[in-house]
């Protein structure tokens, strides 16, 4: 196993060759200096063999211990925040890059950050850790649209939760009293079937509507509520609404047409299909900690 | 920093760039007058004091005895031949202040090096204890230096505890000494310098990044390995600084090889024959051309070390 470490941990007084080529060295590799320019083309480099770590750019150190880990072809390769002295854009560049990587040298990368986008974007496999145990591990999809806890529902993603008792069952589904509402979960997508249980929808699966929608199979409705706040984002709008007696719900929207569509303080409704909602095994209110691919 | 801004100040590309600088911004030629006026102490006093009697050293040397008045009297003039005549006359000791010195400093090295790294990076989890150590390295400095070398020789001497004991254990034959000879002025030389030497490898050692040794063994070196490869490197800086602080006082050094303290006739450097051609013979240009040979050949040998050491791995 080899590690790339969150400070880079270049050393200062060798050059980016001598650098890559230290792994190679020590293990006594004959062609440790043509292996070591093999890595550092890799990684689109060679062209600054000569130079000191000082003189790179943050990417171009990151690349260089990127390089000096991948040249030794270790089983596991430990990623230790590798991204995360970077800015935003240059991150999401060497996201892509580190796949690339990856693809193209076939070793498996263990990659801690804790970045859940970081996370969710580069993962074969997420396996997300609260207080050094692992909560869930799965593939991003699965994590992200059937988190098991609340810890996971909330830390991939938002989540909006609901507790209540479960009144009924019917066929597929469970329905679940939340303060008078009734809300309709998929048995398969919930972890207890009886008692006090916490549900939750993902914000984007919520539509918004101005009148009250037609009651159909299939489909929660919740509502009317109010308003409380429009933030634009750029791809979509957040609302958050006010619903009574369930606490403050956030919707997001995708922005189809130029601005808000909705004003603060306006009476909406919201509904999802119950196919989006899933059923968590503990209640909500939980920490944070890390993600670990 | 200081010279930095000196030397920037008569770059006109500089200084033209600052007219067009923010108010806020201060004017880089008015800054640099500043730092003109803080330079001109400290250039004034190593006028004064450096280089008028290094002048005056140079002048001293090129005399030549005075034919009309006595034995000791000497007028100015141009005497090249005191050169040659003292480097030959004084080969050996000459030869001899240098191996002593480059023993001691060797010797410093090997007891500071450790020394700091075990205060500047094993220590580093306990501040107190490490100030508490930091301190003892210095404590030496608060007793003077004559006296502490004095106390050195009573506790060496023949009657002293060091050779009783060794007598009484009849390690040593009955007649063995130890001060007076050149073990005794190394020992002296070394101890002397070795806060030197441990002091500006501590400053280096102290912020060594830990991570670089973590990155050295996920990287297959041995403790070993990392310790030559990546710890000695990043420290070199402290080295070269204490080396140079160790060696070069100690070649020009004259109370540890004197007679009066740890050394004997057998024993002097080139400031025990400085001193006594000043203070008791009275012969000034051979003193002080001896001065100046030691000046020149130490930084003669400092350049060499520093060109080699120096340039080549530092940061």
């Amino acid at each position: 196993m080899n590690t790339v470490f969150q400070s880079y941990a270049l050393f200062p007084h060798m050059t980016v060759l001598d650098n890559v080529a230290f792994g190679l060295r020590r293990q006594g590799v004959a062609d440790a200096l043509n292996r070591a320019r093999e890595g550092l083309r890799l990684v689109q480099l060679d062209h600054l063999a000569g130079r000191r770590p000082s003189q790179l750019s943050g990417g171009q150190q990151q690349r260089v211990a990127l390089a000096r880990a991948i040249v030794n072809r270790p089983a596991v390769l430990l990623l230790d925040e590798p991204l995360g002295a970077l800015d935003l854009k240059l991150r999401r560049e060497m996201q892509v890059e580190l796949k690339d990587i990856q693809n193209e040298v076939g070793l498996t990368f263990l990659h801690v950050t804790h970045d859940q986008e970081e996370a969710m974007t580069m993962a074969d496999t997420i396996a997300v850790m609260n207080k050094g145990e692992i909560e869930q591990l799965g593939a991003p999809e699965e994590l992200y649209e059937l988190p098991r806890t609340a810890f996971v529902a909330n830390f991939l993603g938002q989540s909006n939760l609901f507790t209540g008792p479960v009144v009924a069952s019917k066929g597929s589904t469970i329905v679940v009293d939340v303060a008078g509402a009734k809300i309709e979960v998929p048995k398969e997508r919930a972890q207890r079937l009886a008692g006090q249980v916490t549900i939750g929808v993902r914000p984007e699966k919520l539509l918004l509507h101005t009148t009250a929608p037609a009651a159909q199979s299939g489909v929660n409705v919740l509502g009317p509520g109010r308003v409380h706040d429009v933030s634009f984002t750029g791809v979509s709008t957040q609302y958050l609404i006010d619903l009574p007696g369930l606490g403050s719900i956030s919707l997001f929207a995708q922005n189809m047409v130029f601005g808000p569509v909705v004003q603060e303080g306006a009476e909406v409704w919201v509904s999802w299909s119950v196919d989006h909602g899933f059923g968590l095994a503990d209640g909500p209110g939980s920490d944070s900690s890390e993600t670990v691919e | 920093m200081a010279f930095g801004a000196f030397g920037a100040a008569p770059n006109p590309g500089v200084a033209g760039r600052a007219f067009g600088a923010p108010a806020g911004d201060s004017n880089p030629r008015r800054r640099s007058s500043v730092v003109l006026l803080l330079l001109l102490p400290g250039l004034a006093y190593l006028g004064l004091f450096f280089l008028v009697p290094l002048v005056s050293l140079v002048i001293t040397s090129l005399q030549m005895p005075d034919l009309n008045g006595d034995f000791g009297e000497y007028t100015y003039g141009l005497n090249w031949q005191t050169y040659p005549d003292v480097i030959w006359n004084y080969r050996f000791i000459i030869l001899r202040s240098f191996g002593y010195a480059l023993a001691a400093t060797i010797l410093a090295l090997a007891i500071g090096y450790p020394l700091a790294y075990f205060i500047g990076v094993k220590l580093r989890r306990f501040p107190l204890v490490q100030a508490l150590a930091l301190t003892l390295v210095i404590a030496p400095f608060f007793i003077s230096f004559l006296l502490r070398t004095l106390a050195w020789k009573q506790i060496l001497s023949d009657e002293g505890p060091v050779l009783s004991f060794l007598n009484a254990l009849s390690i040593l034959p009955p007649d063995a000494h130890f001060t007076g000879t050149p073990g005794a002025v190394i020992f002296g030389l070394t101890y002397n310098f070795i806060p030197f030497m441990t002091l500006p490898i501590y400053a280096s050692l102290e912020r060594l990044d830990l991570r670089y040794l973590e990155a050295g063994s996920d990287l297959y070196a041995s403790p070993a390995s990392t310790f030559a490869r990546v710890t000695v490197p990043l420290s070199l800086p402290g080295v070269v600084s204490g080396t140079l602080l160790t060696f070069i006082p100690a070649a020009g050094d004259y109370v540890n090889a004197s007679r009066d303290f740890l050394g004997s006739t057998e024993t002097a450097m080139i400031g025990n024959v400085v001193e006594a051609q000043f203070l008791q013979l009275g012969n000034y240009p051979v003193a002080a051309t001896l001065s100046i040979v030691l000046m020149a050949a130490i930084l003669l040998i400092v350049g060499v070390y520093v060109a080699i050491v120096g340039t080549k791995d530092l940061v």
